[in-house]
């Protein structure tokens, strides 16, 4: 299991996921509302959007070129550190990984 | 497992009219195997399953086989987007994302709130509207055709003849009058897109048009014809999806005084009461793939090339996934429905359908103290496209506030 920090507006979930599966996988089981993920998960939509916390913007590594594009119509801002969490597998390495949610997603 | 036969009517009204004993009967019958148009064709409505299905698209394409699901081939063969795998669908699909992402989506809300109070502001005064005429029609076209590509008004004409003439139920038999009808419709829009597309050429603009006429991917930009046909899909199919779905949440919402009493408390619900409209009276029922290699899947076995229908509006009904889904309540939690498709196919518009229902919703409860239907639920009639949930006409009484 891979622990997984959101940190929303609103109020902060722990959430314990299986590894191989993406970010917003976990955070649809969990029943996150911030994360929306229109689109199934399918880099599609823009909507599920997350800022990774900057200790682990490196051991998630950065969007790939179709990700890259998407992340320019994100209705919060795009940081350095954005992502879409339909693009981050989870593994291992990123027990205990911290995300920031926007707001709203769309 | 292997379900038997059943017949079932892709057709039924009742689909339209009171899908509800449908729904309950499918929870316990599918999947199963039927014949549509006297071909033998699968059928799924359980939320996971047409999940899977959608997502999916190298075992379930999107490309029809040559003769395949004739009822419904709206664009008589002509290159389309939503009959399109990878990497054909990636390289149309990329072109236009960015019309359609949160951001833009956004920076057009105030030209669809300024529309609205336009049209509701033009009908005000009055007892009695039909709302498909007067106010779901024009609004839809305004922002799909006049906001979103920037047609002029008194050019909607040639692209709402068109819709009319690709969704019309029944075939287009080679010389039938409906055939020489399309064919007139489709020439004629197809000069004015061409039209368009050499103007954006010569003078850039930054909207829509100019990203499918430039945007070029790893194989390079569109092709004339690939862009034609891009703008005939967006100035086709979507805003009559946008029309349905305003006709249904004021069809839904003003014939459940409890459901708008809580919206009249609480306009920020407008949102969550689109959600719960589009879940509950989905604004396309059904959509199909075709299986690319013999599968079993779900217990059947599917056939290479064999129709796979999926009821999306069922899935909104599956009790593994919504608790007591044959309640509407626009304060339930909303969860991600398949209802505007699911995967690569999801529908690019939904994020604009969904922004102009809220709108207009929002504002009729704000302008109006009493909204009721001015006749009874039982007596609207719906379109006859197949696949398309539209009210004909909705009329409304309103009292204006003051």
């Amino acid at each position: 299991m891979v622990r997984i920090r959101f940190e929303a507006a609103e109020g902060t979930y722990e959430v314990h996921a299986e590894a191989n599966h993406t970010l917003l996988d976990a955070a649809l089981a969990a029943g996150i509302a911030e994360i929306e993920g229109q689109c199934g998960g399918f880099l599609n939509c823009a909507t599920c959007h997350v800022y990774v916390a900057e200790p682990w913007a490196e051991k998630v590594g950065p969007a790939n070129e179709d990700e890259e594009e998407l992340l320019e119509g994100t209705l919060e801002p795009r940081r350095a550190t954005s992502r879409l969490s339909c693009q981050i597998t989870l593994h291992e390495g990123l027990d205990g990984l911290t995300v920031r949610l926007p707001r709203r997603q769309s | 497992m292997q379900s038997s036969q059943h017949w079932f009517d892709l057709y039924d009204p009742r689909l339209k009219t009171d899908p509800y004993p449908i729904y309950k009967r499918l929870l316990e019958e599918e999947p199963f195997f039927t014949k549509v148009d006297g071909a033998r064709a699968a059928v799924f409505s359980r939320y996971h399953h047409v999940e899977a299905i959608y997502g999916d698209a190298a075992l379930f394409s999107s490309v029809k086989p040559p003769n395949a699901v004739k009822s419904v081939d709206y664009f008589s063969g002509h290159l389309n987007i939503a009959f399109s795998d990878p990497p054909v669908h990636t390289r149309l699909r990329r072109t236009l994302n960015p019309a359609f992402m949160p951001a833009s989506v956004a920076r057009l809300t105030p030209a669809v709130e300024r529309a609205v109070d336009d049209i509701l502001s033009a009908i005000e005064g009055r007892p009695r509207v039909e709302l498909m005429a007067e106010i779901a029609r024009p609004l839809a076209q305004r922002v799909m055709l006049g906001e979103l590509l920037q047609v002029p008004a008194e050019d909607h004409d040639i692209f709402l003849d068109l819709a009319s003439a690709l969704f019309a139920p029944g075939g287009r038999m080679p010389g039938s009058p409906e055939a020489v009808h399309f064919d007139r419709c489709w020439s004629m829009a197809a000069t004015y897109c061409r039209r368009m597309i050499e103007a954006e050429k010569d003078t850039p603009t930054d909207g829509v048009l100019s990203n499918i006429v430039r945007r070029g991917g790893p194989d390079g930009v569109l092709t004339d014809d690939e862009v034609l046909a891009q703008l005939i899909t967006l100035l086709t199919g979507g805003f009559s999806t946008i029309a349905s779905l305003i006709g249904t949440a004021f069809l839904q919402i003003a014939s459940r005084p409890d459901q708008l009493a809580l919206l009249r408390g609480d306009p920020a619900l407008a949102t969550n009461a689109v959600e719960e409209v589009a879940r509950h009276r989905a604004p396309g029922l059904f959509n199909y793939r075709f299986p690319t290699r013999e599968v079993e899947f779900a217990g059947l076995t599917l056939e290479r090339n064999m129709p796979v229908y999926m009821l999306q509006g069922a899935t909104s009904f599956d009790p593994d996934v919504f608790d007591d889904p044959f309640v509407f309540d626009i304060r339930r939690q909303p969860k991600r429905l398949l209802v505007f498709g699911h995967g690569i196919h999801h529908c690019i518009g939904a994020p604009v359908a969904r922004l102009t229902t809220r709108t207009v919703l929002r504002e009729a409860v704000n302008r109006f103290e009493a909204m009721e239907l001015a006749e009874p639920l039982e007596a609207i009639r719906y379109t006859e496209a197949a696949q398309e949930l539209s009210p004909v006409a909705v009329p409304l009484s309103l009292r204006k506030k003051g």
